[in-house]
Formats: C-alpha cells, structure tokens, sequence
C-alpha cells in the first residue's frame, strides 16, 4: 500500500511537472463542449445531451493517451524492466497508473460541469448531477483498458498514431459528437460494438432522454467488451517485448 | 514528498468535486407557490358543508394541516383568524377519472382539486407521486393516486398513443400482470374491456375475469373502460368494482341495474367526455366563464378549445349518458366526479366544475354533487387511500375533525346552484393557502413583423427574429433525432422517427423568444420535398403537456407548396404563436427532405 501510495504520488508530479503532456487531452473536450454544447446551441436540449456525451468524451483523453503514449514511451525507455526488477509488486506500476487517471478525469470533467451549469443552462437533480459524474468517471475502465493494449503492443511511434485514431474512432463512433443515427447504417453497426456508444447512451438515460436501447443492454455490452479488452491487455502484458 | 502530494491531490480533486456537485443548478420548482403564515389558523363564521348539510355560523380551525375542530364560537389560540362571513367552505374536490401528464397535478389544484384518481399514465412517474401525496407540508400539487398502466392487449384502447404498454391477452398472464402493476406502484387496476367496439382489439372475457380474480386476491379494485351496455353487463357478472365511463349507446336495461345494485358498484360516468365525443360542445362555455378563464394556463385552453375530430363517435350519445346516469343514481348507486382529463374538450382542475353542473342535469342535488366530487370517491377507493394515510391528517374527503385539511372557499353558496363552485375565494391544501396563478401573471405577446417565416438563402434567422433549428419528441422522452442544415439556399432535414412517447416526430421548428400575435393571417404556406411519406406541420402556443395542434399533410419527391388554414389548427391560440414544426412523423423511419420559402398569407 505504501509503495502504491509512493508510486502514485510520483505519477502524479511526473504529470504536473510536465502539463503539456496531460493538459490538451483535458482541456480540448471542455473547448469542444464550449463551442458545441454552449455557443454553437440553438436548442434547450441540446447542452444537456452534449453534457452527456461529452463527459464520456473528457475521459477518454486521459485513459487512452495517458496510457498509450505513456505506457509505450517508458517502455521505450526500458523503464518496464526496470520496474520489473525493483522490490515492488508490478500491479503497482498498473494501479499508481489508473489512481493518476481517475484523478485527472475527474479534473477534466470539472470544467464542462462548470460550464454546462453556470452558462451552457443545464439543470439536473442533485442526485442526477451526482449519478451522471459518478457515470463519467468511472467510464475511464474500458479506454484504460485499450490505452493499456496499445501501450504494452506498440513502440512510442506508433503509440501516438493508433491512440489518434481510436480516440477519435471511438468518439465520433460513439456518437458522442453527433448522434450515431445520422450515420450510415454500417457505422451504426459498428458503433454497437464501441465502448463509448454504450457509455453515452447510459449518460443519456441518467440525465432522461432514453437511448435506443434499453440501460440494460448498454450496462451488459459495456461489461462485456470491458472484460475482452481486460484479455487482451493481460496478453498484451505477457507478449510484450 | 511523494506521499504528500499524493494526499493533497486526491484531497483536493474530491473536495472539488464535491463542491463541484453541490453547487451546480437543479431544476427550479413549478407553478404555485405556498404561504407558510398559515399553519395553524381560525375561520370566523363560515358556513361549512359537513357531508350532509350546509351549516351556518361555523367556525374551523387548522393545525398543522389537519383541521382540529369545528363548531360555533369555538375558543382557539390560532394565530390568524380569517372572517369567512358571507363564504362557504367545501372540501377540496377529487377528480376520479384523469391521465396525468406534464403539469397536471399543479394545474388543477388551480381550481380547487387536491387529488386526482388516474387512469392510465406513464408507470415511471408513480414511485414519485407516491412520495409526494404522503407530504403533509405541501401545497404545490394535487396527490395523486394512479392505475398506472392499464390492461389491454395489442391493438386494444390505450395502445394507439405510442407509449409502450405490457399488453396481454390469455387468463393464464393475468397474475404476474397484476403483480407487476403492484411492483410498479399502481394503487388499482384500470381494465378496458371494448369487446363490441368495431374498432379497436380487446382482452377477452375470460382474461378480464383473470384479471379481476388476480387483483382481488391482492385486495385491489379493479374499474374498467367500457361503452356499451352489453360490455358492461358482462363485467358485472364476472365481479367488477365500478367503471370510469357510463355507457352511452343504449339505455340502461333493469338487469343491469339490478346487477350494479347488487354488486354495490360505482360508477364515474365523465359526461364531460362524452359530449366532447358526441360533438356537443360544452368546453367553449367553460373556457370563456370569467371565473374559470382567469386561472386557465394556454396549455389548458388549448385542451378545452380541442374536439374529437370533426365527426360523432358512434356511442357518445350525451343525452342517453345522462338518462343512463339518472337511473343509477336513483337506484342508489354511487356516482362519482370524473373528467377525463386532458382529452379533447376537458382540462385538468376546470372540467371538474363542469362535470358537476353536468351530474346536476342527471337528478344529482348539490350534497350528491359536492359528495360525488370528494367524500365518495374516498369511499369508493377506500383501501387506496387508507393503505397510505396515517390516522392524523387522514384523508376522509369531508370537513370532520383529524382530518386533512384540504378545502375551498366560495365566495357563494352552492346550495341553489352548483356553478358557485367556480367562484373560489381561496384553496387550501394541507392547512396551506395556494396561491392560484391567474394568466394574467404570465401572458405576454405582440403582432408579428414580417410574414415571412423563413430566409434559407442567407440563413436559419428570420425577419422576426426568430430561429430554425432541429426539433424532436426527446423533450417528451421520445427517442426520434433530427438535423438540419442549409443546403443550396433550402433547408435540408435528416429525421428518423423512432418509436418513444406518445406523438413521435422529428424534423425542423422554428421558434423566437417571443411569442407572437398572428391572427390577421389565415393560411400558413411552405414548399417541400422528400422521402415520401405522411408529414406534420406542428404549431405551439404555450407549454403543452399533450399534443400540439397539427395538421397532416403528404410530401413527394417533387417540389410541391403546400398550404394548411390556420383555423384547422384546433386548439392554436393564434394571438400567442410561439413556434412552429414541420416535421416527419408519426410514422416510424428515416426521412429526408428540403424546405423552403415558409410564409404567413392572409
């Protein structure tokens, strides 16, 4: 406990200590939602749906590139084995990781809180607001999940192409800029099987504009590609050179 | 070092989420707005209906929302005494046949009805209203007490609204039915039982006979929606408890009657409804009583000013209704006050008034009349309303000491004409005035600049500083999308109209701040292209719970202009016109379609 505790402060101040890493993957979704949810918002309805969506895509940044890039550099580097060879238990190196994300999700949601109440208008129930952050922060799992694939399985080069593209794959995907529906059908269907279709759709439902399936499918189907992506970062973990 | 800035950063990000989540807006309350200072009050002199009779020179007291004593010249430390000479106070009245939707429960305790007996709404709503109507310190809303969904099976009443319903159609559902409703929350079980109706599907006879025996076993009543007499008759055979319609095709045969007489039914006929259905219009007078039309919100005239297409429904006929109602009545078979609320021609609170006046034309004296609207619906539900009310404060529908104090003050009697019952001085819900919200206090309009209502080819704005945009039934929780955008100097809509609340649309709206007096032109007009299919111009003046006065209109892959009346809009109030859709819908699907050139033409 003590060393996890150690270990995460020090990922903590590697990540102050070098913002411009961690600070646009958290500030573009709040520009974005700015933009969208705010200026750009012609509905009344609309901020309060782009909250949604948006909160799902605030945390993705942090998940996938802080684990991506960041995961492929230090193995670059050789900094896994030296991990490896230290007396600490290796899940430490993993957890100190997620604690960090956890941590600057929640940061970068604050801002688009902000911003959805005190201009963009929205006006939930308390236990909603509560519910709908609770929802967003944990929605970091699955894209730890894939950051921690790519990262294990692709040298810090191809780290930064491929986390792009599945960033920006999974949000527009998930229909968390516009709804899928606009889509052609073959985008729709593949949206199904993205992690953040299924997260946006829940945010939905917590904040009263039902999806188009039911919570119940939404909360299996993220749970199920949650544990394929848990495979495949475990053997990711074991096949990595 | 590591340690430190490991607590202080979780420290700090939890603190400021948590500061985050506490201060962020939620939703401000609706409509009435309650005066505190009278928790515990004295009125002098008052003449007061206690059930039976009007008895003069009474005074009642309220203490803490129950009224703790009744009498002449009572001694009492109540802080506030009221002089009620001259005034005469009712119990608050209970509609006994309502859907609530929207703003519903706030609207008609704006006329003096403190609960509402629901027919059918939405399940989702009721774990709420069960809370709300146990609070004893509110006086915001009526309570409400709710079949939730009802019993029909597919294609039956009830279905064609689009909210989806669990139906069912063998004996062998009816229990885990009946639980489910129980699970749900619903106080009783609402059947519709229309098996002679010629155009919707019904349960069988067998499956309503289930679901009584399932219902009853659970100790709960079971109504159900009937409109003919042979329908009626064989509910009864099978141990019906009342029905929420009186049967309006044939007169009441002797066997009937003898049947409702000996299985102590009751009955609440909404003759409101029935005329509204048989075409005689009754709401206008309502809607323009300066009593009534003071407190009306626009939602509720346009609910009032709406009718049933533009032909009689066979089996409306309001003449026999009334005969029908006369009969039970005089067989000493309980008939309660009911409006059916909000289908066309009836609102929430107001129809409620009319319905009595309507119930006097049936033989009812204004004791029956006052009773049928509050005591004996009480009665009639009995289990319902004990399962939820404590002793104190405990629901009885009557002026009695320990009982809620939920009453009206009329500024007359309604002794020798049942109409005083609109002329209300003060409502009191709990013990707490309510303040009634005249229209007055929200209505504001202006003459609109430019007929014109689109611009497409520089942009969404228009000449009356209004705004296209996308529209879609989400804010009823419906699930249809929509988008828009300006294509080649026309408006380019994509819409899939999914399945989800009741009226599904998606497409195109356009909408200013203001609302606007268009009542010099009679047409509207557009020109449209698209996916063929059924379309729907929507117009809106004011926040409405049902739907929005609309036309149909067909749409082809031709440009083509259409032009709808504006009088066709029933229900629109064209002084007041805050936006208007067109939109696909209510057929499922995707649509694509241009739009262009959408004026005002007198």
């Amino acid at each position: 406990m003590n060393s996890l505790i150690n270990e995460t402060g020090a990922e903590i101040l590697k990540a102050i200590r070098a913002p411009e890493f961690l600070l646009p993957t958290m500030l573009m979704p709040c520009a974005f939602y700015s933009l969208f949810g705010v200026v750009l918002n012609n509905s009344s309805g609309n901020a309060t749906y782009l909250l949604a969506t948006y909160g799902v895509f605030a945390v993705m940044g942090p998940a996938i590139f802080g684990f991506g890039v960041g995961v492929a550099n230090e193995r670059d580097r050789c900094w896994l084995q030296l991990k490896q060879a230290v007396p600490a238990p290796p899940y430490n190196y993993v957890a100190a990781k997620i604690v960090t994300t956890l941590l600057f999700a929640g940061l970068a949601l604050i801002p688009i809180y902000l911003i959805a109440g005190f201009l963009g208008g929205v006006e939930l129930q308390r236990e909603t607001w509560v519910s709908l952050f609770g929802l967003h922060l944990i929605s970091v799992i699955p894209f730890v999940l894939i950051g921690l694939s790519l990262g294990f399985s692709l040298s810090s080069g191809g780290a930064v192409a491929i986390s792009n593209i599945a960033f920006l794959g999974l949000a527009i995907l998930g229909g968390l800029w516009i709804p899928v529906t606009v889509f052609p059908e073959l985008m729709q269907t593949i949206a199904k099987f993205t992690p953040s279709h299924h997260l946006a759709e829940l945010a939905l439902a917590i904040v009263g504009v039902g999806g188009e399936h039911a919570t119940s499918f939404n909360l299996l189907s993220v749970l199920v590609i949650s544990l394929v992506l848990l495979v495949m970062a475990i053997s990711a973990w074991q096949s990595q050179r | 070092m590591l340690k430190k800035t490991f607590y202080i950063s979780i420290l700090g990000t939890v603190l400021a989420i948590s500061l985050l989540l506490s201060v962020l807006p939620i939703p401000a309350k609706t409509i009435s707005n309650i005066d505190t200072n009278s928790a515990n009050l004295l009125f002098k002199n008052a003449t007061v209906f206690n059930g039976q009779v009007f008895v003069k020179n009474t005074d009642l007291e309220i203490t803490n929302g129950a009224i703790s004593a009744i009498g002449e010249n009572l001694e009492s430390s109540a802080v506030r005494r009221i002089d009620a000479s001259g005034k005469t106070i009712i119990p608050g009245l209970v509609d006994a046949h309502t859907h609530s939707f929207g703003e519903a429960l706030p609207l008609a305790l704006n006329f003096g009805v403190t609960a509402q007996i629901d027919m059918f709404t939405a399940p989702s709503i009721l774990s709420n209203e069960i809370e709300n109507r146990k609070n004893v310190t509110q006086a915001k809303q009526a309570d409400l007490f709710s079949a939730g969904m009802l019993a029909t099976n597919d294609g039956g009443h009830g279905t064609q609204f689009g909210i989806p319903i669990e139906t069912l159609s063998t004996p062998e559902q009816a229990k885990v039915w009946v639980q489910r409703r129980i699970d749900e929350g619903s106080d009783f079980i609402k059947l519709v039982y229309m098996p002679y109706s010629g155009y919707f599907n019904s349960v069988d006879r067998a499956t309503s006979a289930a679901i009584i025996g399932a219902a009853h076993i659970k100790g709960l009543i079971v109504v159900a929606h009937i409109s003919s007499q042979r329908a009626a008759k064989e509910l009864l055979e099978e141990g019906i408890d009342g029905f929420v319609h009186i049967f309006a095709d044939q007169k009441i045969s002797q066997e009937v009657l003898d049947l409702a007489k000996s299985n102590n039914i009751f009955v609440i006929p909404t003759l409101s409804v029935i005329a509204s259905a048989g075409q005689v219009r009754l709401a206008d007078e309502l809607a323009e009583d300066p009593t009534i039309a003071e407190f009306l919100h626009s939602e509720q005239k346009q609910q009032l000013a709406a009718g049933f297409g533009g032909h009689k429904i066979p089996g409306f006929e309001l003449p026999i209704a009334i005969e029908n109602t006369r009969r039970l009545h005089q067989a000493g078979i309980r008939i309660l006050a009911g409006s059916d609320a909000p289908n066309p021609g009836t609102s929430y609170g107001a129809s409620i008034h009319q319905e009595l006046e309507l119930l006097a034309k049936a033989g009812l004296g204004t004791v029956d009349l006052i009773n049928a609207a509050s005591s004996n619906i009480i009665e009639a539900f009995g289990s319902i309303f004990d399962a939820v009310d404590n002793t104190r404060n405990r629901r009885s529908g009557r002026l009695s000491v320990g009982s809620r104090a939920d009453f009206i003050v009329l500024n007359s009697s309604p002794l020798n004409n049942i109409r005083a019952t609109r002329d209300i001085q003060s409502i009191y819900k709990n013990g707490l005035k309510v303040k009634r919200i005249s229209n007055s206090d929200i209505d504001h309009n202006q003459a609109i600049n430019s007929p014109r209502l689109s611009n497409f080819s520089t942009g969404l704005d228009t000449e009356n500083n209004q705004l296209w945009s996308k529209t879609d039934d989400s804010m009823t929780n419906g699930s249809s999308t929509a988008s828009i955008e300006l294509s080649q100097g026309v408006l380019k809509v994509s819409a899939t109209v999914a399945q989800g609340f009741m009226f599904p649309w998606a497409g195109a709206a356009v909408f200013g701040d203001n609302t606007n007096d268009i009542s010099s032109y009679e047409t509207l007009s557009f020109k449209i292209r698209g996916n063929n299919g059924q379309y729907q111009a929507m117009t809106f003046s004011g926040a409405q719970p049902g739907p929005p006065p609309s036309q149909a209109f067909t749409v082809t892959r031709e440009w083509q202009t259409i032009n709808l009346a504006l009088s066709s809009f029933r229900g629109l109030d064209r002084t007041k016109l805050s936006g208007l859709a067109i939109v696909a819908g209510p057929n499922k699907g995707k649509f694509e379609y241009y739009l262009d050139d959408v004026k005002l033409v007198k």
